[in-house]
């Protein structure tokens, strides 16, 4: 379809012997934007790019990437979708030149200039094998491998895990590089939230398995507060509300994460249950953390 | 990109992956290598018609099945060097049943290879004679396999020899048929295991299983003096070689359909 977005999650649930990993999620990836999924270990991120690699299906809903399902497209559609996974699957005794060889040979907008400075730049000898790098070099090897054809949809799981500082700041460049020249769709999963600050246009939360937000990093920031509610008039505690994804109870207060909007602010609520408010703008580690309790 | 470039960048690809299955394919392929490598079978005499025919090592195809066509079922460790990447392959610009084809490709030419020489090897010097005590499988010996007759034994021994025209050549592509065949039994059993929870354990159960009920089944032979389930098979293969190799060639083809239908609807 002409109009339907580069990365389409609609209504996902997908379970491993035991209770679901992903359930219920949705979201949609705008083209030419870059995507950062955030969520705490076992939060189903990896799973999720997975469905999106087409390497597991999902046990309900849909996933498209280009329109098409990812499990059953064949060569002419994967040349477009480059996919680092979380854990570099990359046979060990295999030289990395093979490796850049199957890359060649496979894709027919290989970018063997990109490749070869990309090598360069990481220091990464072609005539090492895989299992001789460290476990940072082999995931700049994934990180080429995924780059290098030209994708339209990039899919990074955890690129930037056993890197340096400078390792992941180059990596993160790159990809900025990639979308400056070609577009490029891309969907990140990552522990480091300085990573998605930088680069991120769009930020997804996922949290047991669900979606908690899914914005632009301004709007977040905007829209999600910290609020603890004191003195109130009538002496007893308001009840949990919608817009709170975390409620804390103390000795007459109440403290929520909230999501505020034109309706819902703390001067409102604070009127509504007689009592004083004092608000807190959140860092993107706070709402991270705040979202991905239980 | 076409389907045949895709097949042999990754049937190249497969012999990159692991130095070892190399090393494991020969050690399979050695007992029937050694011997023409000391001009032992090449010579007209075999002491056993038997033992000419039973592959004893023939249990170690499923080993290289196991790590050619289903390397992350037998080690699933990212760093492992065994695994050949699988999730890597997959997500790369192929088409699933071109990955499949091509490993299977890769497992039959380590295996055939070496038979195939020998086949070819034979050629030189074709006639064989060879010692079968069981009355029975003498008589159908002369009964099914072509050009053979009854001749004395020239040192003596009270037991005639059977002579084979074409023996060594028989023999030789008898063990490619052998092999052809447990190659292709071992595609849908580890396509079968695969999606199973506990797939390693069944099939390292089923593996050894099958080394006891190989070693089982020649004694059992030994016993009775009657011709085993081998020699009888083999006297059929030998009387009508061109259909089994017809059945062979339409049974991979099925096979081959239908599994890579499977690995291509398989998760990973």
């Amino acid at each position: 379809m002409m109009n339907e977005p580069p990365i389409l999650v609609q209504n996902v649930s997908r379970s491993f012997d035991g209770p679901p990993v992903v359930k219920n999620l949705s979201f949609s990836i705008k083209p030419g934007s870059i995507y950062g999924f955030l969520g705490r270990n076992g939060s189903g991120k990896t799973t999720t790019l997975r469905m999106l690699a087409g390497l597991i299906k999902p046990h309900a809903g849909e996933v498209r990437v280009m329109g098409n399902d990812p499990f059953t497209i064949g060569a002419t559609e994967r040349q477009w979708l480059g996919y680092m996974s979380e854990k570099a699957m990359i046979p060990g005794f295999t030289h990395v030149r093979s490796v850049l060889k199957l890359g060649r040979e496979l894709y027919p907008a290989w970018d063997s200039a990109l490749a070869e400075s990309l090598l360069a730049k990481y220091d990464l000898s072609p005539r090492k094998r895989f299992m001789s790098l460290s476990q940072g070099q082999q995931r700049l090897l994934g990180f080429i491998m995924a780059i290098a054809s030209r994708p339209k949809v990039l899919l990074l799981d955890e690129p930037a895990a056993n890197l340096d500082v400078v390792a992941r700041r180059e990596i993160l460049d790159d990809i900025l590089q990639l979308i400056r020249e070609c577009g490029c769709t891309v969907l990140f999963s990552t522990h480091i939230l300085s990573d998605v600050e930088r680069v991120a246009d769009e930020i997804g939360i996922l949290a047991h398995g669900n979606l908690r937000v899914s914005e632009t990093l301004d709007s977040l920031k905007d829209s999600i507060r910290q609020v603890r509610f004191f003195d109130f008039g009538n002496g007893s505690l308001p009840a949990d509300i919608p817009e709170s994804f975390r409620t804390v109870r103390g000795k007459g207060e109440v403290t929520m994460t909230l999501r505020t909007n034109a309706l819902t602010t703390p001067e409102t609520l604070a009127q509504r249950w007689s009592c004083q408010q004092e608000t807190r703008a959140l860092s993107l580690e706070d709402i991270f953390v705040e979202l991905s309790r239980n | 990109m076409n389907k045949t470039k895709q097949f042999l960048t990754l049937f190249k690809f497969q012999a990159t992956t692991n130095p070892f299955i190399f090393f494991l394919l020969f050690g399979f392929d050695a007992p029937l290598f050694i011997p023409y490598l000391l001009g032992e079978n090449i010579g007209n005499y075999h002491a056993s018609l038997s033992s000419l025919l039973f592959v004893q090592n023939l249990f170690m195809l499923a080993l290289a099945g196991l790590f050619i066509l289903a390397p992350e079922m037998g080690s699933p460790g990212a760093n492992n060097p065994m695994a050949a990447g699988t999730d890597f392959l997959l997500t790369r610009a192929i088409d699933r049943p071109i990955l499949y084809r091509a490993r299977v490709a890769f497992l039959y030419f380590l295996v055939l290879v070496i038979p195939l020489l020998n086949l070819a090897y034979t050629l030189r010097n074709p006639g064989l004679m060879v010692t079968e005590y069981s009355k029975v499988a003498q008589q159908l010996c002369l009964h099914f396999v072509p050009g053979t007759s009854l001749v004395p034994d020239p040192s003596g021994n009270r037991w005639p020899l059977i002579s084979m025209v074409n023996g060594n050549v028989l023999i030789e592509s008898w063990h490619v048929w052998i092999f052809a065949m447990a190659t292709l039994a071992v595609q849908p059993v580890l396509l079968l295991l695969y999606p199973l929870k506990h797939r390693l354990f069944i099939f390292y159960a089923l593996f050894v299983g099958a080394i006891f009920g190989m070693l089982f089944f020649q004694f059992h032979h030994l016993r009775d003096s009657m011709p085993s389930f081998t020699e009888r098979l083999f006297f059929a293969f030998a009387a009508h070689t061109g259909l089994f190799w017809v059945f062979t060639v339409l049974i991979f083809m099925g096979i081959q359909f239908l599994c890579e239908r499977r690995f291509a609807s398989m998760e990973q």
